[in-house]
């Protein structure tokens, strides 16, 4: 006898999709996939008509805010990796919030900076390279399972991060500078993200094929948050406003994001950024045709990145540059938890994963679009109740945004660096 | 004393802004323009807080079918020019709708092609110079202002056509297809939509600057529907079905759009759309610089396009590609007006027919606040924007079967019926 037993027309399981299946879930646990004929019996059936049942949503790249929390739920997204924060300070604002709409998070911490620090309120500054390791025992210490390098750091940085992080089995990520791509590879840097350092520009290459090349000779993962340079294009749009999800952003945030460099930025910059998104478009689709992984990350709650629904955007824009729906949302699922290390307990529908669920009216492994009609979403096999959602949404809104990435939409996301 | 009198914060005449500043309406008219001070005491006056009035938008690009005209009115457009339909099929299907509110609608007429026709039901195929003067005097006697030049039209046709309308004061406009830029020029185009035809590799020019700087030199105006590219691109984003204007749109529509040749594409077809859409943009200026017309105008219901937010849309592009919101306002309003060569439209002057908008906020100096419409008034009348949904959904529950709505069988992949 099992709590609750779902009945979707599809299943997508993380990896396929299959019609005639139905979900158990017992104790916050999926208890049963299998042939909706041969399900055992359940307290609960619930049937979904039209629906496809997916696993939560992984978001590869947020900085987690109190406020931001709603609308990772509201979108689907049940798990996400803060790849920057005050994790204290963070995890204080987050304690306003009702425990149980808080995703799952990972953190990693600080961003690890050189001698000059970008974001201060979320970094912490090196003055040599050798002073990385001993931050880097720290975090190991607190269970970071990953550290993120940024934009400041060099090779010797590089290559006495990757020596410490290789010794407490923790995976390193980077967000480089300008021409460091190559040199975070060689030193073993994991996985780098916003397509950071791969243009033609950055590799001295020909732009066109030659760039591509160079650029796949580099071994090491990429997380695109294309939608990062889309989201920044968007903030003074008029079809930005009518968009659903801005009713998950609090309007302190959206009127800093209107006010914001980015946002207010010359005719040739925002040109530049609009060719650079179409040059990282088609090093997505070099990346997936050379059977290389793509993490599925958004970079949430940066400017104009809606928390959650900035994921589905990232998706619709993988599959724009060239992933097949399915191939993107197993990326966005099952792909992700195992980059994250936690494959089979996030991002699958499998006996014994926690039951986060999504259901979407249509078939998102089909048609990436059908993302848009989110129906429903379980957490550890609660259903989320949307009235409630809101409500407590309205409650944290009221606030003055005050968690640590807040802090970056008060100065205008200007960077230290450059002021 | 007037019937009523509008107060707004501000004011947008069609050309500048101005505070402190009324109107007076007296039947379908404005009557006058007046210092706020100067309206009379109990006089019925609305105090229009925080808001802009600006005049009825201008869409100088659209094909009509009956479900577009709540859509163009709940987004403030009061005024359309139709660049191209089936005259016959299409008035007496908008007068059915009978006492429905809708825009002023100008036609220009069928697509004038040659033998070759892409769009059969909204085009006409010429087999000769004096088959298609034929064809433009008959527009003439039929009122139009414009006739369109489309994408199989021959430099011979072109020309004879031309000179027809030239003649008779009649403004000619092309879609440069088959043949080029420069023979399109050369014919005695007025007005280019699309800007197609206009890249660089439409000139086989390496460099995108040399091309915008043919485009540029030639004494045309440009019909820009950056809009219509972007949606292209972009069609099947999970964005879309967060839309708010969405719902201003046919669920015939929304299917036909879903399954449009444009969705479906291969990715470097796709991407390339958006980098021709980089480029596009990158043309404004040089446009700007050299003093062109640019005529704002969505190409609704093209897919993606909505009626009535695709222009706002556009107009966001439009900024994103380096003019003002005040530039833009000017040119969606009283420069759209002057270019179509139309008197009563686009301008809040004392005489005029008072067709209206109203805006939370202000859109002459934030484009976004395009999305906060709150009014139309179509000659003197306030429209209720639940009344307009109400009458959507009405008219949404009878087929899409317009000549426009036959173009989703094609999956709007062009016919090119005849040789």
């Amino acid at each position: 006898m099992i709590e609750l037993l779902l009945v979707p027309d599809r299943v997508f399981d993380g990896q396929v999709t299959r019609a005639g299946l139905a979900v158990g879930i017992n104790d916050g646990r999926i208890a049963y996939v299998g042939p909706a004929d041969a399900a055992p019996e359940a307290s609960h059936t619930e049937f979904l008509p039209g629906r496809t049942l997916t696993p939560g949503l992984v978001d590869m790249h947020v900085h987690v805010t109190a406020w931001s929390v709603f609308g990772f739920r509201a979108a689907g997204v049940t798990t996400v990796r803060d790849l920057g924060n005050d994790v204290r300070g963070a995890e204080k604002t987050l304690e306003r919030v009702p425990a149980h709409m808080v995703p799952r998070i990972h953190w990693v911490g600080p961003l690890l900076d050189g001698p000059i620090a970008n974001w201060p309120m979320l970094a912490r500054a090196h003055a040599t390279p050798d002073s990385i390791a001993g931050t880097i025992r720290e975090l190991a210490a607190d269970g970071r399972r990953a550290i993120k390098l940024y934009a400041n750091l060099e090779g010797e940085y590089f290559q006495a991060a990757v020596t410490e992080a290789r010794r407490h089995g923790i995976r390193v990520v980077a967000h480089v500078g300008g021409r460091q791509l190559r040199a975070a590879a060689a030193a073993g840097v994991d996985e780098v993200q916003h397509l950071a350092g791969a243009l033609a520009r950055d590799l001295d290459a020909e732009p066109g094929d030659d760039a591509v090349r160079a650029f796949l000779d580099i071994p090491i993962e990429h997380c695109p948050t294309l939608v990062v340079w889309e989201g920044m294009g968007l903030v003074g749009a008029p079809r930005a406003h009518r968009d659903r999800a801005r009713s998950w952003v609090p309007a302190s945030i959206e009127r800093a994001w209107a006010e914001s460099r980015h946002a207010t930025q010359p005719p040739e910059e925002r040109a530049q950024r609009l060719a650079d998104l179409v040059e990282r478009m088609r090093l997505v689709h070099a990346l997936h045709s050379a059977g290389r992984r793509v993490l599925v990350g958004s970079d949430a709650a940066f400017i104009g990145l809606a928390p959650g629904f900035s994921l589905h955007d990232e998706l619709g824009l993988l599959v724009l540059s060239g992933m097949p729906a399915l191939d993107a949302m197993i990326a966005a699922t099952s792909g992700n938890a195992e980059a994250l290390g936690v494959a089979g307990s996030v991002g699958s529908i499998t006996a014994g994963a926690h039951a986060d669920l999504v259901a979407f009216r249509g078939d998102p492994t089909e048609t990436i679009t059908d993302l848009g009609l989110i129906d429903a979403v379980w957490f550890g096999g609660d259903r989320v109740d949307p009235v409630e959602l809101r409500a407590a949404a309205d409650v944290e809104f009221v606030n003055e945004p005050d968690s640590p990435p807040d802090l970056l939409a008060r100065q205008r996301f200007t960077p230290a660096a450059q002021h | 004393m007037s019937d009523l009198y509008l107060h707004p914060d501000r004011l947008f005449d069609g050309t500048d802004v101005h505070q402190d500043v009324a109107i007076a309406l007296d039947g379908d008219r404005i009557s006058a323009v007046l210092s706020a001070a100067q309206i009379p005491a109990g006089a019925r006056a609305t105090r229009l807080h925080g808001m802009t009035l600006t005049p009825g938008l201008i869409d100088s690009h659209v094909h009509m079918t009956p479900w577009m005209v709540h859509g163009l009115l709940a987004a403030g457009v009061t005024t359309v020019r139709d660049l191209g339909n089936d005259l016959d099929t299409i008035i007496p299907m908008l007068d059915a709708l009978g006492e429905t509110p809708r825009p002023t609608i100008y036609w220009s007429g069928p697509l004038l092609e040659s033998e070759r026709v892409n769009w059969p039901s909204v085009a006409r195929a010429h087999t000769s110079a004096d088959e298609v003067r034929r064809t433009v005097a008959e527009l003439a006697d039929r009122g139009v202002l414009s006739i369109k030049l489309y994408y199989n039209a021959t430099p011979e046709l072109m020309t004879a056509a031309a000179d027809e309308a030239h003649r008779r004061g009649i403004r000619v406009l092309g879609h440069v297809g088959a043949t080029s830029f420069a023979e399109a020029v050369d014919a005695g185009v007025d007005e280019l939509q699309h800007l197609a035809g206009c890249l660089a590799k439409d000139f086989g020019e390496t460099s995108r600057a040399a091309a915008a700087g043919v485009v540029a030199s030639a004494a045309v105006d440009h019909c820009t529907t950056l809009v219509g590219w972007q949606a292209m691109a972009h069609l099947g984003s999970p964005r879309d079905r967060r839309d708010a204007a969405m719902r201003w749109v046919h669920p015939d529509a929304v299917a036909a759009w879903a399954a449009a040749h444009h969705a479906t594409q291969s990715a470097e077809e796709r991407v390339r759309r958006v980098d021709d859409l980089t480029e596009r943009m990158a043309m404004i200026p040089a446009l700007r610089a050299a003093d062109r017309g640019i005529l704002v105008g969505s190409d609704a219901p093209f897919p993606g396009l909505a009626p009535g937010f695709s222009l706002h849309d556009e107009a966001g592009l439009l900024v994103e590609s380096g003019m003002t919101p005040l530039e833009v306002m000017r040119a969606m309003t009283s420069g759209n007006a002057r270019l179509m060569g139309i008197t009563d439209a686009g301008s809040i002057v004392e005489g005029a027919t008072a067709n209206l908008a109203a805006f939370v906020g202000d859109p002459t100096t934030r484009i976004a606040d395009l999305a906060g419409i709150t009014s139309t008034w179509l000659a003197g009348v306030e429209l209720d924007h639940d009344v307009l949904a109400r009458d959507a959904a009405a008219q949404f529950a009878r087929p899409a079967t317009s000549p426009v709505d036959q173009l989703a069988g094609l999956r709007y992949i062009p016919a090119t019926v005849g040789r």
